[in-house]
């Protein structure tokens, strides 16, 4: 059990910000690094912009443990356009727009609600990794149709514009196949030439 | 002085067939991309883009800013009739247009919109068009050094521009920079961070990255919105098209202002309509004398905001084409568009290529004469379009992109990329990191190393930075930039304690 529970605390103390910035880093270093291993003129630039990815990348992670101007200096917002054009004017009116369309969707929104509805976003990028995997290893003009079906399924809409949706996805994918001569009809697991 | 053989050749170009029908396709679906909210031109121009691969370089720029064009009309459909905005750029024709539409005057109001948007559109065009000849004066000072540190200026810039941290900015343009150094490099046959797959040896492509970015991005965000269902009931578009069309011309300064506002804050790189229609509409509303009558459905609210959203694209033309900085998220779809087709923004696109910039130009204008006239008499009557739940639309897209990244070169890499792009990019969209620095950083990497490189070659004892009055210019205005915050600070400092 202590596995899990050094994984709860340890995602609970991260943020996908951190996440990205520490992939941002380790990238930035690597390519830094690998950059003495070309000549000149191939490492210059890398080398170059890689130095200040890596200070921008650490300022950013390290920002909590900053001495106070320098802390300011990574948080602080610089807009020309901001609150002193923008907001002054039209400030209230952004508001009540707001307090409108919020009082207008509640009368009016469908009360069905998204299946598993928390979490749709992570469903796409799921449903959407399946799908480029699954492209790969048997064909995209095949694997199309079905992603969008399952897509639509999950999401509650109609079987049967399910099915339209899906055969117009399938056609799509064929039209790309034979306007710009895609190699689309087979995976590393599967020919699908020979069904064409 | 204008150049007239262009400016004819142009005219040839635009007026040719199949050409002609590119722009009028590129008008509808960028028309119908901006009506549907969540959507919008970055996406649409993203998605159309390696599909024109097949046509000749001229027509793909001219269909991509078509549906740009059309996509800034189209946004404020939405915003009049249901009040969710189809773009960023029609956020302020909310305020007045959607209480036009409660109040029964939703015909009058979309045809202010489409008048205003195809006045503001053209008016800004011809005045770019008489001021071509001041831009090739100014490009052709420019050398390589200057290319390279206007580059940075720019990214410098968009990261003032747009609200949030300057150093997130900074950073995601640098690391948008930094991948493109991957695969060989332009002056050089060394290849870098391949590991060995051949795949690798031509880089990442710049397509891919704003496809990732502008259409996965996007859809991931869209689906966590949970916003697909849009259903609003029935909607009634009632009202008259030529009571709409007597109040434009009854507030000429208006919409002349506010196209130039919209021209100017174009012009401004990283500073894009999504801006522009909101300072438009408080210059609007300070000029008035009528008090109280802005946000409860004002026609000079519409005017404002639309005449400055069309005025953005052909301000956001100038720094595009004149140096490759684009203005907006868009322009930097458009400007991978013209790097795809061979075609570098500088001094060419200004002297022997001028035909082509004055064809943009010219298809703009023809653009807003047909936002015009299909604006009145036809999409004052497709507001069932902005009732398309986007829910079905998500999966249709992702397949576009996925399908598109593919076509590019047939290569699994751009594929794997296209998903990683759109993951990072939804989630710098969430901590608000610039995504428009980030596309610049990857769109112009190559261009940027270049300069570089030949800068360093010309470079004697002193860098050659150093050594040029207009180089000493930008590198002061990079300074400025990147010391803005510490001034800001200590300025608001010393106010406070005075």
């Amino acid at each position: 059990m202590r596995i899990p529970n050094s994984f709860s605390r340890l995602s609970s103390r991260v943020n996908s910000e951190q996440v990205m910035l520490i992939a941002m880093l380790l990238i930035a270093v690597y390519m830094f690094v690998k950059s003495y291993s070309f000549g000149w003129a191939a490492a210059f630039f890398p080398r170059f912009i890689a130095t200040v990815t890596i200070v921008g990348a650490s300022l950013l992670l390290f920002r909590n443990y900053l001495p106070g101007f320098l802390q300011q200096y990574v948080t602080t917002s610089v807009s020309i356009v901001n609150e002193d054009v923008r907001a002054e004017s039209t400030e209230e009116i952004a508001e009540e727009a707001a307090r409108r369309a919020e009082a207008d969707r509640a009368e009016t929104e469908s009360s069905e609600d998204l299946l598993w509805g928390s979490k749709p976003g992570l469903i796409t990028v799921l449903l959407m990794a399946g799908y480029i995997l699954a492209s790969f290893l048997v064909g995209m003009l095949w694997v199309t149709p079905v992603f969008v079906f399952v897509y639509l399924v999950w999401f509650r809409i109609r079987l049967s514009y399910a099915a339209i949706l899906s055969a117009l996805s399938f056609a799509l994918a064929y039209t790309f196949m034979t306007i710009l001569l895609i190699d689309i009809d087979s995976g590393i697991l599967f020919d699908g030439g020979a069904l064409l | 002085m204008i150049e007239v053989a262009p400016l004819a050749r142009a005219f040839g170009i635009v007026t040719s067939w199949p050409t002609i029908g590119w722009i009028l396709f590129g008008l509808l679906f960028g028309t119908v991309i901006g009506m549907i909210p969540g959507l919008g031109p970055n996406l649409g121009m993203a998605v159309v883009l390696p599909l024109t691969i097949e046509l000749d370089g001229i027509s793909a720029v001219l269909l991509l800013v078509s549906i740009y064009s059309g996509a800034m009309y189209g946004g404020s459909v939405a915003a009049i009739l249901i009040n969710a905005p189809g773009t960023a750029a029609a956020a302020a024709t909310t305020f007045d247009g959607y209480p036009m539409s409660r109040q029964g005057r939703a015909r009058d109001a979309l045809s202010i919109s489409a008048i205003s948007s195809a006045f503001g559109g053209a008016f800004t065009i011809l005045l770019l068009i008489f001021l071509s000849p001041l831009l090739v004066f100014i490009v052709l000072l420019f050398g390589s050094p200057e290319y390279f540190l206007i580059a940075i200026l720019g990214l410098a810039l968009i990261t003032i521009v747009a609200e949030g941290s300057m150093v997130k900015g900074l950073t995601a343009g640098m690391f948008g920079l930094l991948l493109t150094s991957i695969g060989l490099p332009v002056m050089t046959a060394e290849p870098r961070y391949t590991f060995g797959l051949f795949e690798l040896y031509n880089g990442v492509h710049f397509v891919v990255a704003l496809i990732g970015v502008f259409a996965i991005g996007e859809m991931i965000k869209l689906a966590n919105e949970q916003e697909g269902k849009i259903a609003q009931g029935d909607i009634e578009v009632e009202g008259s098209v030529l009571t709409g069309a007597k109040e434009v011309l009854k507030n000429p300064v208006t919409t002349v202002k506010s196209a130039i506002i919209g021209g100017l804050i174009g012009a401004i790189p990283g500073a894009g309509a999504s801006i522009s229609n909101f300072i438009s509409y408080g210059e609007a509303m300070r000029s008035s004398n009528e008090d109280g009558s802005f946000g409860n459905g004002d026609p000079r609210g519409v005017i404002a905001s639309e005449a400055a959203n069309n005025g953005t694209v052909s301000g956001s033309l100038i720094p595009t084409l004149s140096f490759g900085i684009p203005g907006s998220g868009s322009m930097a779809v458009l400007l991978g568009g013209l790097l795809m087709h061979g075609i570098r923004p500088g001094p060419d696109l200004f002297t022997t290529n001028l035909y082509i910039t004055q064809s943009i130009f010219l298809a703009l204008l023809l653009g807003n004469l047909v936002i015009l006239v299909a604006g009145v008499l036809l999409f004052t009557r497709a507001g069932i379009i902005t009732q398309i739940d986007t829910t079905y639309i998500i999966p249709l897209v992702i397949t576009f992109a996925v399908l598109g990244s593919f076509s590019l070169r047939n290569n699994w890499f751009d594929v794997f990329s296209v998903f990683a792009f759109g993951v990072l990019g939804f989630y710098m969209s969430k901590h608000d990191y610039s995504i428009i620095a980030f596309v610049l950083g990857i769109v112009l990497g190559t261009i940027v190393e270049e300069n570089l490189y030949r800068s360093m070659q010309l470079s004697g004892d002193i860098p050659v930075f150093f050594t040029r009055p207009l180089s000493m210019v930008l590198i002061v205005a990079i300074l400025a930039i990147l010391f803005a915050p510490v001034i800001k600070n200590r300025w608001e400092r010393r106010k406070t304690t005075s």
